[in-house]
């Protein structure tokens, strides 16, 4: 019985370390680490574990099959040990100001099984219907990596840069200065909202999120009724002093009953450790208490927890009126009626299909090309990345995105592969060329493609004006990227809906030696 | 050491008879080095960047010239693209090196190194080869990548009446350019003042507004204070960026010249162009940057 009381301890070390790990890889700035650190320390997260293996079955993504048996066994010890939504809400508890020392922190509730089921159930039919759309806004993996990349990344960059410019003033340039996240309003605006909502309901009334809303911990309650292993009371000892439900964050404890609600039970082992008379044990379903008191459901509450995130997704509506281009001049327009999607994401529908819109390979991207959507995917992929070659241009050697991303939405590619994966073609615009309008040597698209599709052939008199080769065009936006005009570009980038094949370049690997006899001056 | 007494016996004759001097030294041949301050450019091939760069220092009279005791030397190499050294996209980073070892030998309190990069700065940096051989050489590498590093100042040029340079230009004492030749799409070539577009912020104000003449323009402002043409490999089609190896040729050649725009010109003739059809080394030629007719010019030529 000895070490049942200090499982709460392990689970402590266990969670902050699986926390602290995902923490770190959303700001592994420089790509230190390699695609399996990543994928092994993201191999656990449910969604984003379960969408791979829906699009690509394989043993790298059957983390979520590990989490059910590992819930088969514990319950849903996954929502306080590895969740990292989870565990920052247990952190955020501890922000809570306490006005007096008083340790009856939470009270049982009950539970309203109709709100949970059916975000479980809409999280399915998302999925079958093809859009991981839902799974945005529920999956805690992701909503975890939209706050940390929307609100924690500035903080740590900034960090960073003030370290940078201390020790630069000290004549050291150990550390590189990091470019701040691009501000985009309304990914900033939900991320705002949704760590306000769980401010809110974790000072109220603890893992709320958890017990009432999020898919995974209502799919995973459900496994724990067949749990192995449960937390139960044992009756005889319980004074019913009620000092478990008040530690409870799940409420899921009613002394009166002296009865779990262990579908509930986050498996954070709080009531294990406070428990004077060791009423409470951790043992075998079947051991002792045969019968197991689920209480009977009541239709209850948590409609205000729908009310806000509806309030939320009203304000996202919104802006879809704001989002007009202003101040367009002669130039001709760059029209772009699809938005381009990393490489290694074979199509938008897959990658609508597949992207929790985590933000993992926006934090990782090394150009920062990938950005958040609003409504350039239409309302499907709110926030999803797609590539703005305003911001910058997808770097022809890097895969990166691909080996961070745990969806599988993005695939992991090789570099030699990536070269001819064509995620658009390259358009010119004469007419909005400085060469054509100014008639002055420019080329900086040319200068900046890796492939020569954009090349320099002869204009007007020692003139050379830019050509596309769209067939051995990649789609990176370089050139879109480097060409100087305004408000418009003279050459950009039109979305491959489903990703083609570039034709391949020639290639060599060996220098011709051509020492000259003579200088030729 | 003995080059150096060598330069001091023959220096004030050097001054005053140049084209004669060169023409003798050029039917000694290469083994008789002069040194001293005489030559208006220096051209060496065959050798290693290493021994290439030492040849022609020691014909321009030895580091002291340029770098002197506690003095603040930035350099400035050419790290746009993200491809790997043998692919002449970005100065040799062995040349870099020795001439950071050089300077610091010279006696300068410290040797700066950056570039504003097309590519993305961190996998130049890397992949170039170029950060790794500043810090074994005991240079500092600085970034380029944010608009606070750069400062807004006056050309007065045609053109480029204003431009954002980055601070290191403007706080060192010396500055030296270390550009790699490269064919280029638009420019037909690139080179020494081509170069200077990586220590301004706003690339794309020049490519708008008449790039020769932006490129002629700049070193109105600040030219520096010696140009060193790596042209060890050269990539001779496709450039800036070149696709690959195939576009590279083994030249084993340096071009050196306090004026930059001499080096341009030898540079252009290096690759096979005429440097009358370069726009921006006859605009810079005609504002009296430096002198475009070598046949005017001290021209010292090693062969290794």
């Amino acid at each position: 019985m000895k070490v049942q009381p200090k499982l709460r301890i392990f689970r402590i070390i266990v969670a902050i370390l699986s926390l602290a790990l995902i923490i770190l890889a959303f700001f592994d700035y420089e790509g230190k680490w390699s695609s399996s650190f990543f994928r092994s320390i993201l191999f656990l997260q449910f969604v984003p574990s379960f969408l791979q293996f829906v699009h690509f079955p394989s043993i790298f993504a059957t983390g979520f099959i590990l989490v059910i048996l590992l819930t088969f066994l514990f319950g849903r010890v996954y929502c306080s040990w590895i969740c990292p939504l989870g565990i920052l809400q247990d952190g955020l508890r501890k922000l809570k100001p306490h006005k007096r020392k008083r340790r009856n922190r939470y009270q049982f509730y009950k539970t309203n099984k109709w709100l949970k089921y059916s975000v479980l159930t809409l999280s399915f039919v998302s999925i079958l219907f093809g859009s991981a759309f839902f799974l945005r806004f529920v999956d805690p993996y992701s909503l975890f990596g939209k706050l940390i990349y929307q609100l924690g990344s500035p903080v740590v960059i900034g960090a960073n840069n003030l370290v940078f410019n201390i020790l630069q003033y000290m004549g050291n340039y150990s550390l590189k200065p990091l470019p701040y996240p691009s501000f985009h309003l309304w990914a900033f605006v939900f991320s705002i909202g949704v760590l306000g909502i769980l401010i809110f309901l974790v000072f109220w009334r603890g893992r709320v999120y958890c017990t009432e809303w999020c898919p995974v911990g209502t799919l995973l309650g459900v496994v724990s009724k067949f749990s192995i292993f449960k937390l139960q009371i044992s009756e005889n000892s319980c004074t019913s002093c009620g000092l478990c439900a008040r530690n409870c964050k799940a409420g899921c404890i009613e002394t009166k009953l002296k009865t779990i609600d262990f579908e509930r039970c986050v498996g954070c082992f709080n009531c294990l450790s406070i428990c004077t008379t060791q009423a409470i044990v951790f043992r075998r379903r079947w051991e002792k208490i045969s019968k197991n008191d689920l209480y009977q459901p009541d239709l209850q509450r948590r409609k205000i927890l729908g009310l806000l995130i509806a309030a939320t997704a009203g304000l996202g509506l919104k802006s879809a009126m704001a989002q007009t281009n202003a101040g367009a001049k002669a130039l001709l327009p760059n029209p772009k009626p699809n938005p381009v999607t990393p490489p290694g994401s074979l199509s938008i529908e897959h990658f609508n299909n597949s992207c929790t819109a985590c933000h993992l390979c926006i934090s990782a991207c090394p150009t920062k090309v990938l950005q958040p959507a609003l409504f350039q995917y239409g309302l499907n992929g709110l926030f999803q990345p797609y590539l703005d070659f305003h911001k910058n241009f997808c770097n022809y050697d890097c895969v990166r995105c691909g080996e961070v991303c745990p969806t599988g939405a993005i695939v992991q590619l090789i570099p030699e592969d990536k070269k001819l994966i064509q995620i658009g073609r390259a358009h010119f615009l004469r007419e909005n060329c400085v060469v054509y309008t100014e008639e002055t040597a420019c080329g900086a698209c040319s200068e900046h493609c890796p492939t020569k599709a954009v090349h320099m052939v002869p204009y007007k008199a020692g003139l050379t004006i830019p050509e596309v080769n769209q067939n051995i065009c990649v789609g990176c936006g370089a050139c879109e990227y480097a060409c100087p005009t305004i408000p418009n570009k003279a050459i950009y980038i039109a979305a491959n809906p489903v990703h083609l094949k570039a034709l391949p370049t020639e290639k060599s690997n060996e220098i011709l030696e051509e020492i000259p006899e003579e200088f030729p001056f | 050491m003995k080059r150096l007494c060598l330069g001091a016996a023959g220096g004030t004759l050097i001054a005053k008879g140049i084209k004669a001097q060169t023409e003798t030294l050029k039917l000694l041949g290469s083994s008789f080095i002069p040194s001293g301050t005489g030559y208006d450019l220096v051209a060496v091939k065959g050798g290693e960047p290493e021994v290439m760069f030492d040849k022609a220092i020691a014909a321009l009279g030895g580091m002291s010239q340029f770098v002197k005791s506690g003095q603040k030397v930035v350099l400035k190499p050419n790290i746009g693209w993200d491809v790997a050294p043998e692919r002449a996209g970005n100065t040799n980073p062995q040349l870099v090196s020795h001439i950071i070892k050089r300077c610091l030998e010279a006696g300068a309190a410290e040797v700066c190194v950056f570039d504003n990069s097309c590519d993305n700065w961190v996998k130049t940096y890397k992949t170039s080869g170029i950060e790794e051989a500043v810090k074994s050489a005991g240079g500092k590498m600085f970034p380029a990548n944010e608009e606070r590093f750069f400062k807004t100042v006056n050309v007065q040029g045609k053109v480029l009446k204003t431009a954002a340079v980055h601070e290191l230009i403007l706080n060192s004492d010396v500055f030296i350019n270390v550009p790699i030749l490269k064919n280029h799409g638009s420019t037909l070539f690139t080179g020494s003042m081509k170069n200077l577009m990586g220590v301004v912020w706003d690339r794309r104000f020049w490519h708008r507004n008449n790039l020769h003449q932006c490129i002629a323009d700049f070193p109105k402002f600040r030219k520096p204070d010696l140009n060193v043409v790596d042209a060890y490999r050269v990539m001779y089609r496709n450039g800036p960026r070149g696709l690959s190896m195939a576009d590279v040729k083994l030249m084993k050649s340096m071009i050196v010249s306090r004026d930059i725009v001499a080096a341009d010109a030898a540079a252009a003739r290096l690759l096979g162009l005429d440097p009358n059809e370069i726009t921006h080394i006859v605009m810079a030629n005609n504002s009296k940057i430096g002198t475009m007719d070598l046949s005017k010019l001290s021209i010292q030529r090693i062969n290794i």
